[in-house]
């Protein structure tokens, strides 16, 4: 179990969360811890995407507790979960359609000052000098995913594999010890595909700790160290993907029927 | 403030309601529907009344056949512009922002229309305002005051009758989720133009009950749009009958400031309290008491399934 | 001649306050409708500062701003907790009551309205009067072209873009929203000072929701969030009614017919071209993307 590791982790405890009459986390407990891949599978509408919307601090839970590092950032509102370096992907990646590529990778940065009040109005050379430094950093992310041609093409110009690897790097840009990824690998594949798989392979080598949700089976098989199967709000089984995966009662409701 | 003056003023707050909730109801009604806050409403109230002015009172028809010509009025005119204005920006998808901005216009733009056509004198629908009264248990109660408060229960029971039929369950449908209610055949444009109509009749009556009591120029309605809005929000988004217990409680504590506030500042208080009514009370007042059982209820009861027998 | 400078001004003044509008309501997204309300802080404060209490005319403009700044926030800080909808019908009561209440206060001239001291003095006030009401003017829409091209404006559009997505990236919205209405109110209060420092003359009636209705008028036939937009609507919505006063209208058709002239061409503008003549032809508020 991997909430016995020692060591920095994001933790998710005593979650409470219902939706009218959909319970979508009942004393949920999860742990996300450094250097490692914790993936989460489920059928559709059991609550995976509203479980990182509660982490990210998008949706508030009803209880529960939610730790970064030790640190109890439950209270916290989602732009300072971000800057504490809780940073996250979406489902339908959400880029900004009206600014480029390279605008959308250098607002993904943790420290954006040029969105204080100071440099609205004034360009001190501190500023200068940070935006240079987070633009080379946004290149250099580019060269990573591959798209660097694209740098000033409006997001709207991409395909959809495209625009997922730019989501996966605008969060890269936070630079935080803990990346949720919400479903990376949904309707991509080719060249995209191998993109984001070895992004996160870096990632994980860099010591960053991820949290994955897939539907995408021989991923979870490949790259997750933990695999959490999440039905009903409630975490039914935790292990080893190969274990969880040949569970009978597991595939019976995830796949449905007689397999 | 003795016994029989607190009666009177309570009475008569009580009684001029009455144009309030049916505009109320009529805001609401439309909210309720097609979720658009249709400040046309008081473009349209101001047509409406204008129209019997210069039916009723200037080429003196009857004051049936002037409400009834207005009531085709202003239906006709909601319904084109449900069909011309709000149907185009639902295709389009556009933002809430876009929404206000046009019903505020064309809202505005009635009410020059009317300015320039009705000038900018105030008006009364009727002769004279002067009623014949009586003194009921100590309190003055006037024949408008009874006409007035029938009227409304008429419009409130025909209303709550209509919510029983399959166009009125067509309307609930639509109100509580119209993609869904689509699945099911409804066609929610039409709805929205029964609607459109539905409200233009509370709107009429509103504008007769007001013209017959007090005087009125075109710009009149803004302030009792006004009103019909915090009436809707204090009784719940979404509440017939709240925004109609509304009107009446704001009816009430508007007869009483009188005697809290001098009458030059009733009208910025009102103002005021739109304000503090969105911040603190945006979603209606919870009021302890359930609707007693014995009474007809409000919503039509669900349709229960019947479960197959194995 | 004389006629010609001071619609100029107007002109330059409307534009200062429609792009001090759009800064609130295109950048920022804000509906806050009591925007007259900031243009009546400066007119006002220029009055009583420099009138009643000798102040010069620099220092008064200075201070109604930081009046104008102080009320902005009244709408920024509950607009986290208030949605959009709501946020635009309090705004409208807001506006409402506070014209009502000025004209119940003596000292603020109530219904009748201040007389205030001249500032453009001279053979060549109207002159004067034009060239710096313009250079305002030329101000306010830099200053807007460099807040959106800017780093801060970066953030600004993608916060208009979406603005949970900016939030989930450690950016809060909040404070940009703070920025943009304060900026947004100090220049609507500049507007107002210099209108009252020609004209001299201020009264609850000239912000009314007539005002309201005609910045927004202004900045929607402008294109809202675009940055010029503002410069176009208040020629156009300045110039037309201009010409209604050649028709020889009797004087009661006045009012009504340019009322219904402004409301009718925003209605056919957000049904024919709802981005305004130098916004984008398909959707209200998107700007044009920005390359670096």
């Amino acid at each position: 179990m991997s909430d016995v590791l020692p060591g920095p982790a994001l933790k998710v405890e005593r979650l409470n969360k219902r939706f009218g009459g959909v319970v979508v986390a009942k004393d949920l407990r999860l742990t996300i811890p450094r250097g490692r891949v914790t993936g989460i599978i489920g059928p559709n509408g059991a609550g995976k995407s509203t479980l990182f919307n509660i982490i990210a601090g998008f949706v508030t839970p009803d209880a529960g507790r939610i730790e970064l590092d030790g640190r109890d950032i439950t209270r916290l509102p989602m732009y300072r979960r971000a800057q504490s370096g809780v940073s996250r992907t979406w489902q339908h990646v959400r880029l900004f359609p009206s600014l480029s590529v390279f605008d959308n990778l250098v607002l993904g940065a943790r420290d954006y000052k040029g969105a204080s009040a100071v440099s609205a109005l004034f360009r001190p050379p501190w500023v200068r000098r940070q935006m240079e430094e987070l633009g080379a950093r946004a290149d250099a992310l580019l060269v990573r995913i591959g798209l660097s041609e694209k740098r000033n093409e409006p997001t709207t110009n991409l395909s959809y594999g495209q625009q997922k690897r730019v989501g996966l790097a605008r969060a890269l840009m936070n630079d935080g010890s803990y990346l949720l990824l919400d479903e990376p690998l949904s309707g991509v594949d080719g060249k995209n595909y191998e993109v984001i798989l070895d992004l996160i392979r870096q990632e994980v080598a860099a010591g960053r700790g991820i949290c994955v949700i897939e539907h995408n089976i021989s991923f979870m098989t490949e790259m997750a160290n933990d695999l959490l199967f999440l039905f009903n709000g409630q975490i039914e089984a935790q292990g080893l993907p190969q274990d969880i995966l040949a569970d009978a009662r597991i595939r019976r409701i995830y796949f449905g029927g007689e397999t | 403030m003795n016994l029989s003056v607190f009666a009177q003023v309570l009475w008569s707050s009580i009684a001029f309601s009455t144009f309030y909730v049916l505009l109320s109801v009529a805001f609401a009604l439309y909210l309720k529907i097609t979720k658009v806050w249709n400040f046309t409403q008081a473009g349209l109230f101001s047509v409406g009344y204008f129209f019997i002015y210069g039916a009723h009172r200037i080429f003196a028809l009857p004051a049936w056949l002037s409400i009834a010509a207005a009531i085709l009025l202003v239906a006709a005119l909601a319904m084109a512009i449900e069909h011309f204005g709000f149907r185009t920006l639902r295709r389009r998808r556009s933002p809430t922002l876009v929404y206000f901005i046009l019903s505020f216009m064309i809202a505005e733009f009635l009410i020059y229309f009317v300015t320039l056509l009705a000038g900018a004198q105030p008006q009364s629908l009727s002769a004279s305002i002067f009623v014949p009264s009586t003194p009921v248990f100590g309190v003055l109660v006037t024949s408008w005051d009874g006409g007035a408060l029938l009227t409304v229960a008429v419009l409130l029971l025909a209303l709550l009758a209509l919510s029983r039929t399959t166009i009125g369950r067509k309307m609930v449908a639509v109100a509580d989720n119209a993609s869904l209610a689509e699945l099911f055949r409804i066609r929610p444009e039409r709805i929205y133009l029964a609607t459109a109509a539905l409200s233009a009749v509370l709107i009429v009556a509103a504008a007769w009950l007001f013209g017959t009591k007090s005087v009125a120029v075109p710009a009149s309605s803004l302030d009792l749009i006004f009103i019909a809005v915090i009436s809707c929000i204090l009784g719940g988004v979404g509440s017939l009958a709240g925004a109609a217990v509304a009107a009446v409680v704001l009816s009430i504590l508007k007869g009483f400031s009188i005697f809290i506030v001098p009458s030059i500042w009733q009208n910025a208080l009102v103002y005021y309290a739109l304000v503090l009514v969105v911040v603190f009370f945006p979603n209606g007042v919870r009021l302890p008491p359930r609707w007693p059982s014995w009474l007809p209820a409000l919503r039509p009861a669900p349709i229960e399934p019947k479960v197959a027998q194995k | 001649m004389t006629y010609l400078a001071e619609l100029g001004i107007l002109v330059a003044i409307w534009t200062i306050l429609a792009a001090s509008f759009n800064i609130i309501i295109g950048f920022a997204g804000l509906f806050v409708i009591a925007h007259p309300l900031f243009f009546a802080c400066g007119a006002y404060g220029a009055v009583i500062l420099g009138g009643v209490f000798g102040l010069p005319f620099a220092v008064s403009v200075a201070a109604a701003a930081a009046i104008a700044v102080v009320l902005s926030l009244a709408f920024s800080v509950p607009a986290a907790r208030v949605s959009g909808d709501y946020l635009l019908i309090a705004s409208a009561g807001f506006l409402l009551g506070s014209l009502q209440a000025i004209r119940n206060v003596d000292w603020l001239g109530a219904a009748s309205g201040l007389d205030g001291p001249a500032i453009f003095t001279g053979p060549e006030r109207t002159l004067w009067g034009l060239l710096t009401c313009w250079i305002c003017a030329l101000i306010v829409l830099l200053l807007a072209r460099w807040i959106v091209g800017s780093h801060f404006g970066r953030a600004v559009i993608a916060m208009r873009d979406d603005e949970t997505a900016l939030a989930s990236l450690g950016r809060n919205p909040m404070t940009i929203k703070i920025v943009l209405i304060t900026v947004g109110a100090a220049c609507a209060s500049l507007g107002g000072s210099l209108y009252a420092g020609y004209f001299q003359y201020v009264s609850p009636d000239q912000f009314e929701m007539l005002a309201a209705t005609t910045m927004l008028a202004m900045v929607i036939v402008g294109g809202i969030g675009s940055t010029y937009g503002p410069l176009a609507g208040a020629i156009i919505m300045t110039a037309l009614p201009q010409l209604v006063s050649f028709f020889d209208l009797p004087p009661a058709w006045l009012a009504p017919v340019q009322g219904m002239i402004f409301t009718g061409i925003v209605i056919v503008f957000l049904f024919v071209r709802p981005g305004g003549l130098l916004g984008s032809t398909t959707r209200i508020g998107q700007s044009k993307v920005r390359a670096q």
